[in-house]
């Protein structure tokens, strides 16, 4: 099953380079550079499906004390972290062209920035408790209270001043994109959600065959597995 | 930081090698480089998450086979 999703992420997340660079019309504002939008929203919105894994993921472990709730937040926290760089690092270059700036302190870029860094914490916060049942349950609170930042960075740009654009699929009155440009979105939606879920489900695997009795990290058992 | 003083630095270049284009000057390549840049850096750390998750495995095989070994040396 992964390793399909895997496929066809990469495979879906190709055919989105072909779209944006031969078939997607150019944005007339902003120009070339707009193309950057096809990769840095769904960077974004994975990262954001991540995160929201990994604290009902935490949640779960919270309630249940079960071992593959815990597995299954490592994963999708590693997963968010990384989709989130992706986003972090396509942001600022399309500023740079679009703003002028690399990086502004405005509400969005800064919330998502704190975003990426709570869920550093996670892992911080694993590994810093020497107790690593105490350690999986202050990370396990530490990723629902982090998760309530996703929210807020969905509203800041309508509820703050802000530079960064506001929504132009998730809106009251529907999309205002260009039918084109909307379907090349949703195509990378698409991909970087199979790529995100196929990677998942091997990293989980993983962590759970780590955790086994007489594996490495069967120890410590604290996501470390595979640092 | 590094990176956005090494992305500038490359577009400044590029921009310099730019011929002109019927005396219109010199068309800006500096959001292709930047798209190329994003378009790089989301493959890179696509790649990283798999490798390490590889490793991981690859880890968890060797400290198995290791552990069998040391079951089969035992008796």
């Amino acid at each position: 099953m992964g390793l399909v999703l895997v496929a066809a992420g990469v495979a879906t997340v190709l055919f989105v380079h072909w779209m944006v660079m031969f078939w997607v019309p150019t944005e007339a504002s902003q120009g070339i550079v707009q193309r950057i939008f096809y990769i840095h929203v769904p960077a974004a919105w994975t990262t954001f499906l991540a995160f929201g894994v990994v604290a009902l993921a935490s949640a779960a472990y919270l309630w249940l004390e079960d071992e593959r709730a815990d597995a299954a937040a490592v994963a999708a926290a590693e997963g968010g972290l990384i989709f989130g760089a992706i986003m972090l690092i396509s942001g600022p270059l399309w500023g740079r062209i679009a703003w002028g700036t690399y990086w502004t302190w405005e509400p969005r870029l800064t919330l998502t920035l704190l975003l990426w860094f709570t869920y550093l914490g996670y892992f911080l916060v694993r590994g810093s408790v020497a107790n690593p049942r105490k350690g999986r349950r202050f990370a396990a609170v530490l990723a629902i209270v982090g998760s309530l930042n996703i929210p807020l960075i969905h509203v800041s740009v309508v509820w703050f001043r802000s530079l960064h654009p506001e929504p132009v699929v998730i809106k009251a009155e529907g999309p205002t994109l260009h039918p084109d440009m909307l379907a090349t979105l949703l195509t990378s939606l698409a991909g970087f959600t199979m790529l995100f879920f196929g990677l998942f489900l091997f990293r989980y695997t993983v962590e759970l065959l780590g955790r086994r009795p007489g594996s490495p990290g069967a120890a410590g058992s604290a996501g470390e597995v595979s640092t | 930081m590094i990176v956005w003083i090494f992305t500038d630095a490359a577009a400044a270049a590029l921009e310099l090698l730019a011929l002109p284009v019927q005396g219109g000057g010199s068309p800006s390549l500096r959001p292709y480089v930047h798209i190329f840049l994003a378009y790089a850096a989301a493959w890179i750390l696509i790649l990283f998450w798999v490798w390490r998750i590889w490793r991981s495995l690859g880890r968890l095989g060797s400290s198995t086979f290791e552990s069998a070994e040391r079951a089969t040396e035992d008796g």
